[in-house]
Parts: structure tokens; sequence; C-alpha cells
């Protein structure tokens, strides 16, 4: 008797369909060949085994009822992950006083006649590069964390690792391509002029010292919220993710309500709401890819195309999100890619990997162009005249941090971290701004 | 309440509650096969299955075919062992549990046994040998686990996982063969341990027939 029809005798066993001649030929095998008899006995004992747990599992599940509505069960951090909190929120402050430091230095230069493009490059490539690190860092980020569910542990876990690793690759590059620049600067900070300008710049910090106490109090509180929100939707039975957007109005009211009568001016003029009504209809643009169906058909074709192999998937989405972004703008390219991905985990498939391929396709490659990101575009609007030096640089910098963002990503078989880097970036502009009587070297 | 499972996903997804719990008695069985077939070891398995609760909940109304429902609980639960499981691999890393620990502590699981002796040796086995299922290939896993589910046939199966019914059986033939394999090769271990031998002066040699 072969292995074969042992197997057809273990299945009608085991559909309860056993005939006759199979008892026939049992009481055969126990007198010709009773190891076959044992693999029998094994493959009904497995069958009876892998049963019972099963039975457990279904008895078990008898006992799981449909929860009132939708909402997440109170979800209570371990005391590790308060810890990684907490650290990650010194982490998060040392990296935003760092982009505060470049600000200043931007400051700096605007009194001297150095060229400050290399500057601003150089800020531009490691505030994109670096936003991917938290969910804060980025408008991409703060839409893949609404979209996906994933928490500001989870981008601490497995984006910042790679964020640092690209850091640390892009930053000795700016730093060779620039070198002339940076001893320039380097001879101006340490010259007569800049010891002149170190004073100056201490002397006016005591007409703003309150404020500037005041607002980082204020901003402290709202990137401490930021890192806390899972902590707090869990303490206010809120769904998940709530409080990235709730702790942000939560901060803005409370800047209104300091600004007093100047409240007005800051809501009418200082907001940016030709960049907001940008996004507003750039995401109803995006609705409509979703409302007829081409973000299915698109998914459906990827799928296909991999056949489900998903390092596969994680190249194609980090290269082809990549591409959207530096024709378009990364926002409008993840609002395309959310419902894509979404898409595809309908039909099955992990999407997290791929969540994580968007996020440094979209980030990263917002450096390829001048309006691959907010950040580029609102720092860059006066610098279009510098298009080709920009590429020129760019290639460099980028293609190498790419390299290493999409090793460990393809394995997976998976700082200027915040704020918003648009708003940092926002703020950056307003400084470069100031520097209209630079003479270009 | 009619029982046909298409019309109560319509209604369901149509916002009616009562069908929705309906919809979930139904398929609760077999979608706790399904996690078994997913989770990680440091899981829960009836954590998962109520994070999948709750995701059903939130997210029926984005099913599109409501014929599809038994795919698109797939999907649901699979992405939900997924994520859950990434959380209790970083929670609970430091608590190391063998294969269905908290499942086989069930008093369900103990009541039909004679003897607490009887229970534990029982319980033993019947980890070792979901352990063994949690060797196989992803494919395999879930059949073998979904078939060992009380009323859900071939048919079943091969609607929920999108695939013939044919490759269904071939599958479930391989899961049996590999597993089989495996409780032959640990049984055979034991067995010469205990200084067995086959009548005929036969031994056990892995592979044989």
């Amino acid at each position: 008797m072969s292995v074969d029809q042992h197997e057809q005798m273990i299945e009608r066993i085991l559909n309860r369909q056993i005939e006759a001649r199979d008892l026939d030929e049992l009481a055969q095998l126990s007198q010709s060949q009773p190891v076959a008899l044992v693999r029998i006995a094994a493959a009904l004992r497995a069958a009876a085994q892998v049963e019972s747990g099963v039975e457990a599992a279904q008895a078990l599940a008898e006992t799981i009822e449909l929860p009132a509505t939708g909402d997440r069960e109170l979800n209570r951090p371990s005391l590790i992950a308060r810890g990684a909190g907490s650290w990650s929120g010194w982490a998060t402050a040392a990296m935003v006083a760092a982009a505060w430091m470049l600000a200043a230095m931007l400051n700096l230069l605007g009194k001297s006649k150095l060229n400050p493009i290399p500057f601003i490059m150089m800020l531009v490539f490691t505030t994109n590069i670096g936003s991917s690190a938290t969910v804060v860092g980025n408008p991409v980020g703060v839409i893949i964390a609404l979209r996906s569910g994933l928490t500001f542990m989870d981008f601490i876990r497995w984006a910042t690792p790679i964020s640092i690793a690209g850091l640390a690759l892009a930053i000795p590059i700016c730093l060779a391509v620039f070198s002339k620049e940076i001893t320039a600067l380097k001879s101006v900070l340490e010259g007569k002029h800049g010891e002149q300008q170190l004073a100056r710049m201490k002397a006016s910090e005591h007409t703003t010292k309150k404020n500037i106490r005041l607002a980082g109090w204020l901003f402290g509180l709202v990137i401490l919220g930021l890192i806390s929100h899972h902590f707090l939707e869990g303490l206010l039975h809120l769904p998940k993710n709530t409080m990235l957007l709730g702790v942000a109005l939560f901060g803005a009211g409370i800047a209104l309500a300091i600004s007093g009568k100047g409240a007005r001016e800051l809501v009418e003029k200082r907001v940016d709401w030709w960049t907001l009504t940008f996004f507003l209809m750039l995401f109803a643009s995006v609705g409509t890819l979703k409302q007829t169906g081409v973000t299915t058909v698109i998914a459906q074709r990827i799928i296909e195309m991999s056949q489900g192999n998903v390092p596969f998937m994680v190249s194609l989405f980090m290269w082809s999100s990549g591409a959207l972004t530096a024709v378009m703008d990364n926002v409008l390219a993840v609002a395309t890619y959310v419902p894509i991905i979404n898409d595809v985990g309908a039909a099955g498939i992990e999407t997290f990997p791929l969540w994580w391929a968007t996020l440094f396709g979209c980030t990263f490659l917002g450096n390829l162009t001048l309006i691959g990101s907010g950040a580029v575009n609102t720092k860059c609007r006066s610098w279009l005249r510098d298009w080709m030096r920009w590429a020129r640089a760019e290639r460099r910098a980028t293609s190498s941090t790419r390299i290493c963002s999409t090793g460990p990503l393809r394995d997976f078989g998976v700082t200027a971290a915040a704020p918003d880097n648009t708003a940092r970036a926002a703020a950056t502009a307003s400084v470069a701004s100031d520097l209209p009587t630079l003479r270009r070297t | 309440m009619p029982k046909d499972p298409v019309f109560l996903a319509q209604r369901a997804v149509a916002g009616d509650r009562e069908a929705l719990e309906v919809v979930w008695r139904q398929h609760r069985q077999w979608l706790a096969a399904m996690v078994m077939a997913h989770m990680p070891a440091e899981a829960e398995l009836e954590d998962i299955l109520q994070e999948i609760a709750v995701a059903v909940v939130r997210t029926i109304g984005s099913l599109k075919n409501p014929q599809a429902i038994r795919p698109w609980l797939r999907s649901v639960a699979i992405n939900t062992v997924r994520t859950a499981g990434r959380r209790a691999t970083t929670e609970r890393r430091n608590r190391p549990q063998s294969v269905g620990d908290d499942l086989l502590d069930q008093s369900t699981f103990m009541s039909s046994e004679r003897t607490s002796q009887d229970a534990e040796r029982s319980k033993e086995q019947v980890r070792e040998a979901l352990a063994l299922t949690r060797g196989l290939p992803e494919h395999y896993r879930e059949v073998i686990l979904l078939r060992a589910v009380r009323g859900l046939s071939q048919g079943h199966i091969a609607e929920v996982l999108g695939i013939s019914i044919k490759t269904v059986e071939t599958r479930l033939r391989r899961a049996r063969l590999m597993l089989t394999e495996q409780m032959v090769h640990r049984e055979g271990d034991d067995l010469r341990s205990d200084s067995w031998r086959a009548p005929h002066g036969e031994t056990w040699k892995r592979g044989e027939s």
C-alpha cells in the first residue's frame, strides 16, 4: 500500500467516509506494515488534536460579542511605553531646538554677505529626511497615521531609525558639497563682524524674552500632547488619533486667547489660508479618484503585477510615490496612495510595510524638485532661479539616502521631527525673506 | 430573522445592528480558527477577537459587495491580527508563552477530561499539535485549521480564501502530510526512547511508508 493510498484512507476516515475495505486493509497493515499503521494513527491523532485546539478557540469565540460602538477599548500603555514616550519627547525637543538654531543661523546670515541658498538647501534636505522620523514631522506622517492607525510609538520604532540613518548619510554629503560656503560662514562667525552681530542679537533678546518663554511653553505643551496623544485618547475614551488633531486645535486656541486683541489679525493674516485652501481642493480632487473607482483599479493592477510579493510591492510603492511626489506634492501623493493602500489591504495583503514605503517615498523624494514638498515649496518660493543648482545638489543627497531607506524595508518581511515641517519651513522662509539685500556669490 | 448570510450582510451594511450581530455569530467560530493561523505566539486569542469585533462594527459600512462577506471578514481579521500581533510582540516580549496556553486553560476544554492528570496530558498533546501546525507554511496552516471548524465545508473554505475547492483539497492533503511527518518523527523519537520495537524486528525511519 503506497503513501498516496494511506493518505486517501486517512481522508476517508477524517471525513467519516470509512468503508468496509478500509477496515480490512487496516487489519492487513497491522500484520504486514506496522510502521504504516503507526503513520496512519499519527495522522488521525494529529487531526484530532488540532480539532480539539480549534474547538477550544471556537468555544472562546462564542463568548465574544460585538461592542456597542466601533470605538477602541481603553488602551493602557505599559510603563516601558510611557517611559519611551517621555524620552522620545526629550529627543523631539532637542531636534526642534536644532531646527531653531538653523533658523537663527539664517538670521545671522542675513546680516553677512554670504549666499544663503546652500544653507537653505541643507536645511531643506535634512528637514525632509528628518521629518519622516515622527508622526508630526510632516503632513505625510499625519495623514498616514490618521488613515492607517499607526501611533506615535510605531513611528518611533519603525521610522525613526531609518530617518536617522538617512540623515547620517545626507549630512556628510551636504558638508562635502557645500564645504566652501561652510568655510566662508566659519570665517564670518570667527571674525570681528561675527562678534558684533552676536552681540547685537544678544542685546535684542531682552526685548522679546518674555514672549519667547511663553511661546516656548505653549509649543512644548503642544509637542508633549502630540507625543502622548495615544495615552490621552485611552484616558478620554476617544477614537484613535483624535488627539493628534485635538492637541493642535487646543494649542491654537490657547495662542488665540493669549493674543487678545491681536487674535483677529492672527486668524486673518498669519494663517496661510492659501495653502489650506490648496490642500482642501487637493483632497477633494483625490476623493474623486476614490469615488470613481480609479484607486481600486490601480490597487488591482498593483496586486496583479506583484503577484502578492510584498518586498516587490514595497519597492513599487516607495519609488512610485516618490516619483509622484517629485512632480506634484508629497501631500497630494500620499493622499492619492492612501485609498490605494486601503484597497490593497481589503484584498487581504499586509499593508504595514506599504505605509512605511509610502512615507519614505513621499518624504525623502520630496527633495527631488522644488514642488516636491510643502517645506521645499514654502522655503523656495523666491529662489526659483536656482533650479539647476538645486537639482545638482539634490541628486547626490537623495540617491544615497534612498538606498539607505529601501534596504531595511525590503528586508521587512520592514529630526527635526516636530513640529510639522511645513510650519517650520514657513518660519524659516520668513527669515529668508528678510534677506533681500544679499548678494549672490 | 432570516439566516441567509448575503441578505444579513446587506442589512448589516445598511446599518441594521441586529443583522450585524447575527452575521458576527455566524462567522466568529471560523474567524477564531483564522486568527489561530496567523497570530503570533505572544498574542492572546481573546484580545484579538475583541479587536476584530470592534473593527467589524467600525468598518462594516465599507463592505461593497455583501456576497463577499467571508473574504471581507478574513481581510479584517488578518489586518487586525497583524496590527495586534505587532503590539503584543512589543508588550509581551519578556513573557514567553507556549502556543495556546491561554486558550487551553479555558474550562471548556478541561471539562471533557476524566481526571486532572488525563486532562493535563491531553492539553500538552493539543499544545504540541498546535505548535506543529504553526510550523506549517501559512496557506497550509489556514486550510488545516479552518477544516477543523465544525460545519465549515471545503466550499466555504474555498470562498473564504478565494481559491478553488480543488486547491483547498490539495493544500489540505499536503498540510496533513507535513503534519503527519512531524508527528511521526516526534512519536518515533518518543517510542525509541521507550525501547519500542515493531513486530518482525522493524525499526522506524523518517519518511518510510
